[in-house]
């Protein structure tokens, strides 16, 4: 036990020692903190808070002003978009992610532990779905499937699993053939407790640290999708539906900049919030960087 | 049986299927370890030497059964333990095969059971042969009995340690759990402070101190992470260890301390070492008898004294003349062999060492040499033996 | 010896700037190179035998720099060569071959390709005739049906097949001086015989120098006319082959000597060089033995050992020398009651 707290303390502090993680960490916190006051920063809309309240029935965008400090486009609210499209990142990032990965644990781990045919034809399904072009299957996976955030989140996670399935395969497999399994095997253990105590541990953290690296990138394509208006539904929460809004006014920036630059800010500091977090991870996991 | 021996190999196979297609259909075999027999005494060290790939590590891990053999007797302490880690239907069907059907088939032959116990060439099957005619059914039972209970004696008994003291330690434990880890797996101890004063205890036994139990391996040098899996295996209190290139991956001068070491521990423990290498002079340093072995068979086996002085094997003779002796006033007269190593998915035909034997006739591309004793105490397979000098 | 060296280090030193710390990987090193010698480098894992090759060949990577000394090669300051004529030399006239061939050779070509693109890049010769050279070539060191092998690719061949290959290669534009850096410990004891085998051959028909760098005393012994033995960054001790080995006076080259099993010596016990190699990032004041030598007193922890002419051209760098008998003496008594 003192052992494990003195552990604890030296890995916090190394943590603190580093920089990027702290920043990573604190950004990561601010965004937490954000989507849990959601309705207290930017208030709540009655009936679907997950609606942006039309505050004006013309298209044109307005410029931000002390009532709507992020500006108007689209007749919806930027502010309130921003603040509960954050709730919305969450979501679509962690459920996206963690759907992924359990799948592509389950299908690396199947083909890795029993080998032969099973190894080959699911490692075949792999190079099929990676060979598509992960936006291409997803905008027409969403075309299929119809509107709506949960669409887009089937699809990514239908997309998404296969470099897990492949990462997990190739650790499992490498861990395998370490000396320490054949040890552990000689002293007489037993081969479930084996897979736990020896295989998984080296070979689930790198797949922890690769979620957490790519929950901002899903966020990022399920926003790609929104811009495109086959992600999320007109009027939605979400930081690629505001930006779809601006569409109209490319050509105009010096009247719309703050459709884009807001939730713009919001994404690209959310995907590096969660970069941070994966390094920082890394080392962690590590024994060997523990210093 | 003489009950000084502790370990018996009788003709150990062991292919490894290429695959290849969708179907992964075995397209060709490894015959990385191919009919190997051999005996260790107790407390006595046998070198076994040869050049990579030729299949040391595999008959190594094959006799501890890491690898599952695909045939062959392996008899430890007097037991044949063959079967201990088949599943229940191969295991019946290994018996049936290694005892009912060779036993009937041979009292068919010589028409007595009598005739058959002494037609058998060594002590266990002669035993066994015995047992079984006694009560066929009742032998088999036993046998079958035995395989549970028989796995963890087995695996307390013969431990191994490792070449790669890099990859043989697992990363993210400690050293009190890599050393204790068999303590716990096989009940040696009863509670954590019984454990504790275990791994203590052995941790000093191999020249490190207690202070190095809650570290973790990469902390450690090369050498003494090689102590730390010697500990891992001794806690054990095995009787047989298989070192499989134990110190080939270490510096000179931490190789001597570990070699040493084990001399020490041989000596306290009255362990019994199946010594792997490939370095010649590190093997007659540590070893009491010496198998070479060339393409998935043993080529000669004989005392250490003997295989220096007079070498019967012509490729034991190159083997030795090509180390480079450190001595530059007495510069070793090579002799240097043609090409390379075969494969084993194809070991030539007749002997497998013709094609770069020195001194091959005709014949040895066609007949192969059987592995039998020249002269007391000392096996080779050649048809030539001792003709090739240095 | 009164030739002139072919090349000549003098109190080199080679410093990397890692992320932990500074390393002083060679620490003052100084030896020479005389025209068709060998010169053996011995020494422990990490003792900056390869930095000292990489050093001369100015092979370095971004965090490794030369902090001082001087390295005259072929009567040149090697260190005031601008890159570009730098590179003309390497290949040229300084060659090297690494322990492991298929990191140095490129997977991707034949190694045919390889050397007659090495070929080209040195000699003023057409391709056919480049392609002839290096069948040739091939031939000479021992490759079966050069003119098949030449168009397959590094991972056709086997590993005595590659080193070949690489020695091909880097002896393809005739060099005066040949780096081989562990150029047989990665392979089996009979191959290896082929390949030293081979080397002697070549330097007898080319004539070129070899640092031959290893771990290996029993290569040295074979090889080597004279030997430098490195120990943590330093020259410890420095002689012909046979003084080396026959009155080695640094108590460490005689513990390397103790510590290795021989063939046609039985002992029991093998000496003992106690404790493990100081960490590169931390070494020792003084002398960087002081931490496992026997007869470290006083001096030891607070001065350098300068290397010195014992005798002449056996240079030791050990404050104790005179105490060493002694130490070999006990070490037998202890050895003769331990039995
Ligand atoms: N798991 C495996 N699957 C397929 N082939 C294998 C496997 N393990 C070993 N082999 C093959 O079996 C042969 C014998 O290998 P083995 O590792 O036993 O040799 P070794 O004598 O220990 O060599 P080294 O000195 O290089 O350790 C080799 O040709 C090798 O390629
Ligand atoms: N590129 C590098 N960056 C940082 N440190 C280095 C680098 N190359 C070598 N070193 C350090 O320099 C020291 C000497 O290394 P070097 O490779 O010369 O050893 P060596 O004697 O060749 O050992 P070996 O027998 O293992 O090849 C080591 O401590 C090593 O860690
Ligand atoms: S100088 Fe001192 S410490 Fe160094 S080797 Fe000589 S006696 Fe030992
Ligand atoms: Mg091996
Ligand atoms: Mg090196």
């Amino acid at each position: 036990m003192a052992q494990k707290i003195s552990d604890f303390r030296k890995l916090s502090k190394k943590f603190l020692r580093n920089g990027t993680a702290i920043l990573g960490i604190a950004l990561l916190s601010f965004f937490i903190v954000i989507a849990i006051f959601a309705p207290f920063i930017a208030g709540e809309n009655g009936d679907n808070p997950y609606q942006i309240p039309r505050v004006s029935w013309s298209s044109k965008p307005i410029a931000p002003t002390a009532e709507h400090p992020f500006g108007v486009i689209g007749g919806r609210d930027i502010f309130y978009g921003v603040i509960w499209g954050t709730r919305t990142a969450f979501q679509l990032g962690l459920i996206i992610a963690s759907c992924a990965a359990v799948i592509g644990i389950l299908i690396g781990s199947v083909s890795a532990y029993f080998g032969g045919w099973v190894d080959e034809v699911l490692m075949r399904i792999v190079d099929i779905f990676m060979s598509i072009p992960f936006l291409v299957a997803a905008i027409i996976l969403t075309t299929i499937l119809g509107k709506g955030l949960d669409k887009v989140m089937m699809a990514l996670i239908v997309f998404g699993w296969m470099s897990t399935a492949r990462l997990i395969r190739g650790n499992i497999l490498q861990a395998r053939e370490e000396q320490y399994v054949l040890a552990a095997k000689a002293l007489g253990q037993k081969n479930f407790i084996i897979i736990v105590k020896h295989i998984i541990p080296n070979t689930i953290f790198p797949v922890v640290v690769q979620m957490s690296m790519r929950i901002g990138s899903y966020v990022i394509t399920a926003a790609g999708l929104s811009f495109l208006g086959i992600g999320a539904e007109p009027g939605y929460a979400d930081w690629g539906t505001i930006l779809s809004y601006s569409r109209n006014w490319m050509t105009m920036l010096d009247q719309s900049w703050f459709a884009i630059v807001f939730p713009g800010t919001a994404m690209v500091l959310f995907v590096l919030a969660w970069n941070l977090v994966g390094d920082a991870l890394r080392d962690i996991f590590d024994p060997r960087l523990r210093n | 049986m003489q009950n000084n021996t502790l370990l018996k190999v009788n003709n150990l196979v062991k292919y490894f299927p290429v695959k290849a297609g969708v179907f992964r259909k075995t397209i060709a075999q490894v015959k990385a370890v191919d009919d190997v027999s051999f005996e260790v005494k107790k407390g006595e060290t046998v070198g076994l030497v040869g050049e990579s790939g030729c299949g040391k590590t595999t008959a190594g891990m094959s006799i501890l059964r890491l690898y599952e053999p695909t045939a062959g007797q392996i008899i430890l302490d007097g037991k044949d333990t063959s079967y201990y880690f088949l599943s229940r239907r191969k295991a019946k069907k290994f018996l049936k095969k290694q005892y009912t059907e060779k036993f009937e088939k041979m009292k068919q032959k010589y028409s007595s059971e009598d005739q058959v116990i002494k037609n058998l060439n060594d002590e266990f099957n002669k035993q066994a042969a015995k047992d079984y005619f006694e009560n066929p059914h009742k032998f088999i039972e036993k046998m079958m009995d035995m395989r549970i209970k028989g796995r963890s004696e087995f695996r307390r008994k013969a431990q191994m340690i490792f070449q790669d003291p890099y990859s043989s330690l697992n990363p993210r434990h400690r050293v009190k759990t890599i050393v204790g880890e068999g303590a716990k797996i096989n009940e040696l101890v009863e509670n954590k402070d019984e454990l504790k004063a275990m791994i203590e205890d052995i941790l000093k036994k191999v020249g490190l101190s207690v202070d190095h139990m809650s570290r973790f391996p990469h902390e450690f040098s090369g050498g003494q992470r090689q102590r730390i899996g010697i500990a891992r295996a001794l806690i054990l209190k095995p009787e047989l260890i298989v070192c499989d290139e134990a110190v080939s991956a270490l510096d000179v001068s931490i190789q001597a301390q570990i070699l040493n070491l084990l001399n020490s521990l041989q000596k306290e423990f009255n362990l019994t070492f199946l010594f792997i290498a490939h370095d010649l002079a590190v093997v007659k340093h540590i070893s009491d008898r010496v198998a070479v072995m060339y393409l998935g068979k043993i080529v000669e086996y004989t005392t250490k004294d003997q295989l220096f002085e007079k070498p019967l094997h012509p490729y034991t003779v190159a083997l030795m003349s090509a180390i480079p002796n450190p001595d530059p006033e007495n510069k070793s007269h090579r002799i240097i062999l043609e090409g390379d190593v075969p494969s084993p998915i194809n070991p030539p035909s007749g002997c497998p060492f013709h094609p770069r034997c020195p001194i091959a006739k005709d014949v040895c591309s066609k007949e192969v040499p059987q592995f039998k004793e020249i002269e007391e105490g000392h096996k080779v397979a050649c048809l030539f033996p001792g003709k090739l000098k240095r | 010896m009164d030739k002139k060296p072919l090349l000549k280090v003098q109190d080199l030193k080679t410093y990397f700037h890692t992320d932990d710390g500074l390393v002083k990987a060679v620490d003052g090193v100084s030896f020479e190179v005389y025209p068709g010698e060998t010169l053996g480098i011995v020494g422990e894992s990490g003792c900056g035998k390869s930095v000292t090759s990489l050093s001369v060949m100015r092979l370095l990577d971004e965090k490794g720099e030369i902090a001082g000394g001087s390295i005259t090669f072929n009567g040149e300051d090697v260190l005031a060569i601008p890159e570009e004529k730098m590179m003309k030399i390497r290949g040229n006239d300084m060659a090297m071959i690494f322990q492991e061939p298929m990191t140095a050779l490129n997977p991707v070509f034949t190694i045919g390709y390889q050397i007659i693109e090495a070929i080209l890049l040195h000699q003023k010769v057409s391709s056919e005739e480049a392609r002839a050279m290096a069948i040739d070539m091939l031939r000479k060191v021992g490759i079966p049906e050069p003119e098949k092998r030449v168009d397959e690719y590094p991972h056709e061949l086997s590993g005595g097949m590659r080193q070949r290959a690489m020695i091909a290669m880097s002896l393809s534009c005739n060099p005066k001086i040949l780096f081989a850096d562990e150029p047989t410990t990665a392979l089996d004891v009979t191959i290896q015989a082929q390949i030293l085998e081979l080397m002697l051959s070549l330097q007898k028909e080319y004539g070129m120098s070899i640092v031959m760098i290893t771990h290996d005393l029993g290569v040295i012994a074979e090889l080597a006319e004279r030997v430098a033995v490195m120990y943590a960054g330093r020259i410890v001790e420095y002689a012909d082959v046979v003084t080396l080995f026959k009155k080695p006076k640094h108590p460490y080259t005689w513990g390397l000597m103790n510590a290795i099993p021989k063939i046609d010596d039985e002992k029991e016990i093998l000496y003992n060089i106690k404790g493990v190699v100081p960490d590169p990032l931390s070494f020792p004041e003084g002398c960087r033995f002081n931490t496992r030598c026997p007869l470290a007193k006083d001096k030891c922890f607070t001065d350098v050992p300068p290397l010195e002419e014992f005798e002449k051209d056996h240079f030791v760098a050990c404050f104790r020398i005179n105490e060493l008998e002694e130490m070999i003496k006990s070490e037998r008594e202890g050895e003769l009651s331990a039995k």
